[in-house]
């Protein structure tokens, strides 16, 4: 009877414990994380791309390597297997030049995506348009997205740049 | 002699390249327009009846010495482009035709997507490109616009290599191309032809249209082309510099008015329009060219002629954004330029003198303000063509230029002698070069797309070349076996030396001005190099031809990562010319070229070799059809750098021309 009511003690007590650790870990998430996007396998691939991607670009400009820290690119779903696309603003001061070169905010409409379960596709899509200030811009993107985390490739050309930049962006996906 | 359907074949030998000439006639002569004198080029029957002339060589040139001179003559390095060879090339411009044709040049692009000519380790700016020794307004990244020189109605290209700043002042640092118009005899001729070409989309429509009486010569020449925009790599390609090549749109048109007051007196007036579309990615760029002049050309006497000129030419570049023209890219040059040239022969030996006088205007947007500047330039040159014995020719030519905006002046010269030790002839010169600092070079203040500053400099002296050149030709005949032909071979060695190359270099903020690049003059820049051509061909039709050229440069300003010097270059062609019946002729080659890898400390393009088929058929009476598969192995570079073939694999062309004068 003895070993029994022991028995319940130290069962009793890891339950408490796990319990205490499962508390601790839940309090710990809420303080730390974003909820987890979720990936409903069923949903069409729009809903699934959907979403702010926060990361980093590298992109090559006039053949020169430019690091980018910090970025969100912004997926917003219109209907089930196209997303509008927002290409932050972002500046870049090259080679000697004194004046830093802006690239408006970009925005793409009609994108197509594909794919399941947890991997889409971005589909190769042409743009062009004319920034706020006046500046024709003209390109071409892509990307996939892998349980949320996203590589995204763009080439643009803006203005009479003589050749466009390429950039490619890596970043994971939270729900706005 | 069959003077029905009849074709001349020459043996073409200049010091660096060698050809066979085929230039088709009805009954009749073609006359070839050279600027100053006209010029008979005669044929010698019908190849398949006949031998071919031993090393006849008969085909008259202009450009090496100002004066006329059969090719096996002129002590200058001359090659020659007959209007036969780019019948077959089915060339559309000058650009198109050189490449083909001529081992160490090499067209690639620049920045915005410019064309920009590396020819034997000489850029755009130091090659002078002339239509019928006229001059061209407008450049865009130190080259003119190709696209202007269209071959309509060109009789021939002839091509001076090395240095001739004494006979045609600056810019002729690299060598000279002259496009020769011709001017035909018969009473009427009306050519329409045609091209479609899968790379690109590319249709070309054209036609020229003579009338000849007594007093009266004229000719029109019309082209339109149209091209789309063609990717050449994956826009995420970060490794590749170019990635589309853009389409474009142009239209030219020339009229020449020749009227012959006497037999010893002729004007010729010429007018001519063009203009250029090139789409790109958020503008298009319109380049529009006026171009005019009036020329009479007076026989003093049987051994004296006095040319005198006036010419203008005007080049324009505007952009459009949306349809709607924007105001930072005006660019207007207006060449104001008269001439004189006198000649006078006596016996074999000859003196011909002669003077310029241009007026250069630029307003660019690369100026502060999109401002303006102008210099004038004046020069006087004099030479003497001497033959004091059989074998030996001495050309000797002092020239003199001096340029208003930079206050300075140079003295160019010449010294040029042949021997003929037959069967062998060789060729020996020095020559020296020059080039006057541009307007755009010594004013220029751009921030070029936000990417760097580009400043021009007031102080820069002329840049300055001497250039030697020894060759030895060597022609005959083949008169025992089945394969009865003639052959050519041909070495020549190079060596060129510069002073005060102009280029650019950083500069450093100082002052008013950012940091950036500056213009500035540079010692020390070396090119030589060897050019070797050998050429055969037999009676029944078969002939074999091959150049080869190797070039070494030292000096950073040849190297950029525009234009790299290749150091092996080579072009080669097996070809097949029959005439079957009266109404069917073929000629069927295959060609190719092949560039090594270029010397440069720039990420750059490798080896490559292109090869092509080209297949004409003239069906009918005046009809002909040209099928060409070019890059028939399909060659793609891995990386797109700015030289490398703008390929995408094996593309084709099929192209239509119709002398309707035959018809009837």
């Amino acid at each position: 009877m003895v070993k029994i009511k022991t028995l319940k003690k130290i069962l009793t007590a890891i339950v408490l414990c796990f319990g205490a650790l499962a508390i601790v870990a839940s309090c710990s998430d809420d303080e730390k994380k974003e909820p987890e996007p979720v990936i409903d396998p069923i949903a069409p691939p729009a809903q699934n791309v959907e979403g702010s991607y926060t990361g980093n670009m590298t992109c090559t400009i006039m053949n020169q390597e430019v690091s980018f820290e910090n970025m969100t690119f912004k997926f917003k779903a219109t209907g089930d297997a196209t997303v509008d696309v927002t290409i932050p603003t972002f500046s870049y001061s090259g080679y000697d030049s004194p004046v830093a070169m802006v690239i408006p905010e970009i925005n793409v409409a009609g994108v197509k995506v594909s794919g399941e379960k947890d991997t889409y596709s971005i589909a190769e899509t042409k743009f062009e348009g004319t920034s706020d200030a006046g500046k024709k811009y003209s390109g071409v993107l892509k990307g996939t997205s892998v349980g949320g985390q996203l590589t995204f490739n763009f080439n643009l050309t803006l203005g009479s740049m003589p050749m466009p930049m390429i950039c490619t962006f890596t970043g994971s996906r939270k729900i706005d | 002699m069959n003077r029905g359907l009849t074709y001349i074949h020459l043996t073409i030998c200049g010091l660096l390249s060698s050809l066979s000439i085929h230039a088709g006639t009805h009954a009749g002569m073609t006359h070839v327009e050279t600027g100053s004198l006209l010029v008979v080029a005669d044929f010698n029957g019908d190849r398949n009846d006949s031998i071919p002339e031993d090393v006849s060589l008969q085909e008259v040139v202009i450009t090496a010495t100002r004066t006329p001179k059969t090719l096996k003559d002129v002590p200058v390095v001359t090659r020659v482009i007959t209007a036969e060879d780019i019948s077959k090339a089915d060339a559309t411009n000058i650009q198109d035709l050189l490449t083909e044709e001529l081992p160490g040049l090499e067209f690639g692009y620049a920045m915005s997507q410019e064309t920009s000519l590396n020819m034997s380790g000489f850029g755009g700016s130091s090659v002078l490109f002339l239509v019928d020794g006229e001059r061209l307004a407008g450049e865009t990244m130190d080259n003119v616009d190709y696209n202007r020189l269209n071959l309509d109605n060109v009789g021939q290209v002839e091509i001076v290599k090395g240095a001739s700043s004494a006979l045609y002042g600056a810019n002729a640092v690299g060598g000279v191309v002259n496009l020769i118009t011709q001017e035909r005899t018969e009473p009427w001729h009306l050519n329409i032809n045609g091209r479609y070409k899968g790379f690109g989309n590319e249709w070309r429509a054209g036609g020229d249209l003579s009338f000849n009486t007594s007093k009266w010569n004229s000719n029109t020449t019309l082209q339109y082309t149209s091209s789309e925009t063609v990717r050449l790599t994956d826009p995420f390609d970060i490794e590749s510099k170019i990635h589309e090549v853009f389409g474009g749109k142009t239209f030219n048109v020339k009229e020449r008015l020749i009227f012959r007051a006497s037999d010893r007196l002729r004007f010729i007036a010429r007018g001519g329009y063009f203009s250029r579309k090139s789409f790109r990615a958020n503008y298009d760029d319109h380049y529009k060219d006026y171009t005019g002049g009036l020329r009479s050309i007076w026989e003093i006497s049987k051994n004296q002629t006095l040319e005198l000129s006036y010419s203008y030419d005007q080049y324009d570049k505007v952009r459009y954004v949306a349809g709607m023209r924007t105001p930072d890219h005006d660019y207007s040059n207006r060449q104001n330029i008269v001439h004189g040239l006198y000649t006078k022969f006596w016996g074999s030996n000859g003196l011909t003198a002669g003077a310029d006088f241009m007026h250069d205007y630029l307003t660019s947007y690369q100026f502060s303000n999109n401002d303006s500047h102008s210099q004038t330039s004046i020069d006087a040159f004099v030479q003497f063509d001497y033959n004091p014995l059989s074998w030996l020719n001495i050309i000797a030519s002092v020239r003199d230029d001096y340029f208003s905006a930079s206050d300075k002046n140079a003295v160019t010269s010449r010294l040029a002698t042949m021997f003929k030790l037959d069967p062998l002839s060789i060729r020996a010169s020095y020559s020296g070069g020059f080039r006057a600092p541009t307007l755009k070079e010594m004013y220029m203040s751009f921030d070029m797309a936000g990417i760097m500053m580009i400043y021009g400099n007031p102080n820069l002296k002329p840049e300055r070349s001497h250039n030697f050149n020894l060759a030895l030709e060597r022609n005959g005949m083949v008169r025992s076996s089945t394969l009865e032909g003639s052959y050519s071979v041909t070495m020549a060695g190079y060596y060129n030396y510069y002073d005060s190359r102009i280029t650019t270099e950083d500069f450093p903020a100082t002052g008013d001005l950012e940091e950036g690049v500056m213009y500035v003059n540079e010692d020390g820049v070396k090119v030589m190099g060897v050019d070797v051509n050998a050429r055969y061909r037999t009676l029944f039709g078969l002939g074999a031809s091959a150049s080869y050229s190797f070039l070494h440069t030292v000096g950073r300003s040849i190297d950029s990562q525009f234009t790299q010097p290749r150091p092996h270059s080579a072009t080669w062609r097996l070809d097949y010319e029959r005439q079957f019946c009266k109404n069917y002729r073929l000629y069927a080659s295959i060609s190719g070229r092949y560039l090594s890898k270029p010397e440069s400390d720039y990420e750059t393009d490798g080896a490559y070799s292109l090869w092509k088929f080209t297949l004409r058929q003239q069906v009918w009476k005046g009809v002909s059809v040209n099928f060409i598969v070019d890059n028939i192995f399909n060659y793609r570079p891995k990386v797109y750098y700015w030289n490398s073939a703008p390929t995408t694999g094996t593309t084709w062309s099929l192209g239509l021309s119709l002398e309707l004068d035959e018809m009837f």
